[in-house]
């Protein structure tokens, strides 16, 4: 079993940093079957952090009504369109294109999203709202790292 | 009533307000009086550099894109060994060149299968629903799919070892490399950079089995509707061959001859930037002609970069067999200069030869594993100014720093800024074919699409929430500035 914690985020783009700093908090703190990887790249990119692992779970901004607020989404639950560009390959996009190419892909794939608002800043640093939610990320991270079965910090 | 326009906006729901928005003004007639196209603000981060060290610049700048961090990253650089006055040694050069053409050649790999793919690979006429990289995939087959995604992840291998394991590049420093290549390492790279060349022709290929081998295609690319008679420029070396890592600019006119060669420090003398009342951003142009407005021909100060600017301005190229498929590329679409957008994709596939190429040559030069990868710069800085291809054209990194290194100024022109009055000119010409009486065909979506997808325009820069994809939303303003009909496909 290989679960990978994946926190994307742009540090230098205010709120869009959030999952960067959940990841952060949640490095070191399992065994050898679970990784930590963070990134700031988007589309396709995203593919080879995710080849290879059983299962994964994303950290990830996104638009909201209510910066601040946690949502777990499955993966199927984001519409897949076609795109007009590689620069807008979205998540669905890769795990389709993974599928197809019949590469191993996370069996389980769970999302956890907090919602930012729409203006960002550059290097502003996030805000206070979803500053403060990285706590329950984290803690809704770990519940599911213990639900799929996985060593968490306070199992092992 | 006369003189009254209606506002079509075509808008992609991205983070970042105002970003890559299309705006198509009706006149009274119903018929579309001019399309404009809107493409990224980067003031954010110029204005974010000022105050910062210079050495963290290539760090700072490489976060602006989520997709090419690479080139800017190697564009900073080099504008700080511009403001140090330092030379890099040969091995750090050769590594830096080398990990950027592994780069152009993963990234333009990418536009190959993803980007150019559902047009070129499944066709255009093909049912929407398979014009996407999904349909590429079975189009080409299960273990070529799987060939495209391990190639990547070789390439994308090379990029984290030299570079730095790490979300962002740390390669370049003023002067240098932050790390050698052993032996040992040249090994390993150079048994990938024979996999690259194999597929490298693997891609030239799949394009002229489906391109040369339909006639279909070619008419596609030539028709008019895709067609400008611009200026192009690109960097090239001192046999004008196109380079991606180093070279002077070169500018051509619509006929193919030389008008402008200039190092980039002087880009200044030669470009300028035209401001529109409608859009924040700025249109580069051509100082020799002026900004005549959006209009192709000699006289005109439009310009554009990307790959077809880069086979336009060379008379050949460095590597064998890219050369031999330039020949073809001209010959097939009536000399040199070509002046259809869409042969952009084409083009994409020789560079993605020559890239392979140009990385095998440099991989086996002797010359990479030397340690000494760094000269320390002495100087006092002031100003610098960096250039690079990035795989969709010329990116330039202008920096002014006080006597201690502390950034008081930064200029960043990115490709699509180069291109953007050329992309407004091909949305402008697109709209006009679907855009009747006031009757807006629901397929403006994807002629507009067609129109500006070559160009790969970049104005999602450096975000990528979820959904992360680009929704499209057209919206209809009678003249009163109601809402009179609304074609949106969402995300």
């Amino acid at each position: 079993m290989a679960l990978m914690i994946l926190g994307l985020g742009n540090d230098l783009l205010g709120d869009d940093a959030v999952g960067l700093l959940a990841a952060d908090r949640l490095e070191g703190r399992f065994g050898p079957d679970v990784s930590v990887g963070r990134s700031a790249q988007s589309g396709l990119y995203l593919l080879e952090h995710l080849i290879g692992y059983d299962d994964a779970i994303i950290i990830d901004s996104m638009l909201g009504d209510e910066p601040g607020r946690v949502r777990e989404l499955e993966a199927g639950a984001m519409p897949s369109v076609q795109v007009p560009s590689a620069h807008y390959a979205g998540l669905p996009e890769v795990l389709a294109v993974a599928r197809s190419a019949g590469l191993r892909m996370p069996a389980r794939l769970k999302i956890v999203a907090v919602e930012i608002g729409g203006s960002q800043t550059i290097g502003s640093g996030p805000g206070a709202e979803v500053a403060a939610s990285v706590p329950e990320v984290v803690s809704r991270v770990l519940d599911t790292v213990r639900a799929w079965g996985y060593c968490g910090p306070r199992d092992g | 009533m006369a003189g009254e326009t209606k506002e079509i906006v075509i808008n992609p729901i991205t983070r970042l307000e105002g970003h890559g928005k299309i705006t198509i003004f009706l006149d009274d007639h119903g018929d579309v009086s001019r399309a404009y196209f809107q493409v990224p603000e980067l003031r954010g981060f110029e204005s974010f550099l000022v105050g910062r060290q210079a050495e963290d610049a290539p760090q700072i700048t490489s976060r602006i894109c989520g997709v090419c961090p690479t080139a800017h990253h190697i564009a900073a650089t080099k504008a700080l060994d511009d403001m140090y006055k330092v030379e890099p040694p040969e091995a750090a050069r050769k590594i830096r060149e080398m990990v950027y053409n592994v780069f152009m050649l993963e990234d333009h790999a990418l536009h190959l299968f993803f980007l150019g793919g559902p047009d070129f690979v499944v066709g255009p006429t093909a049912p929407k629903a398979e014009r996407n990289v999904v349909g590429v995939i079975q189009k080409v087959g299960l273990e070529i799919g799987k060939r495209v995604i391990g190639m990547r992840k070789d390439l994308r291998g090379i990029i984290q070892e030299v570079g730095g394991k790490v979300i962002h590049p740390v390669l370049g420093l003023p002067g240098g490399v932050a790390k050698a290549v052993t032996p040992e390492m040249q090994k390993r790279f150079a048994e990938v950079a024979d996999r690259g060349f194999e597929f490298a022709l693997f891609c030239e290929k799949l394009l002229e089995d489906v391109v040369l081998g339909n006639p279909e295609y070619v008419k596609l690319i030539t028709s008019d509707v895709y067609t400008h008679r611009t200026h192009y420029m690109g960097l090239v070396d001192d046999r004008n061959r196109p380079n991606f890592y180093d070279g002077a600019i070169r500018v051509v006119d619509p006929s193919g001859r030389e008008i402008e060669r200039f190092p980039v420090r002087d880009y200044l003398e030669h470009i300028a930037e035209h401001v529109e009342p409608w859009t924040y951003v700025k249109f580069p142009f051509l100082k020799q002609f002026g900004w005549k407005g959006f209009v192709d021909g000699p006289e005109s100060g439009v310009y554009s970069v990307a790959p077809l600017a880069r086979l336009n301005v060379s008379e050949s190229m460095a590597t064998p067999r890219a050369a031999e498929l330039r020949e073809r590329f001209f010959e097939t679409l009536g000399g040199r200069p070509v002046h259809h957008t869409l042969a952009n994709h084409w083009a994409r596939v020789i560079e993605i030869v020559s890239a392979a190429e140009r990385f095998k040559e440099l991989v086996n030069d002797p010359a990479l594993t030397d340690p000494n990868v760094r000269t320390l710069p002495t100087a006092t800085p002031k100003e610098g100014i960096g250039v690079v291809e990035a795989p969709r054209g010329v990116l330039i990194h202008h920096y002014k720093s006080d006597d201690r290194g502390v950034l008081t100024s930064a200029n960043l022109i990115v490709a699509t800024q180069h291109n953007s009055a050329r992309i407004a000119m091909s949305v402008d010409k697109a709209a006009r074919g679907v855009i009747h009486k006031g009757v807006v065909d629901d397929g403006i979506l994807n002629q507009v699409e067609m129109a500006f997808r070559a160009y790969d325009p970049c104005h999602a820069c450096a975000t990528h929430s979820l959904p992360g994809h680009m929704p499209l939303w057209v919206k209809v303003f009678d003249a009163r500035g109601e809402l009179v009909q609304e074609i949106r496909r969402d995300g």
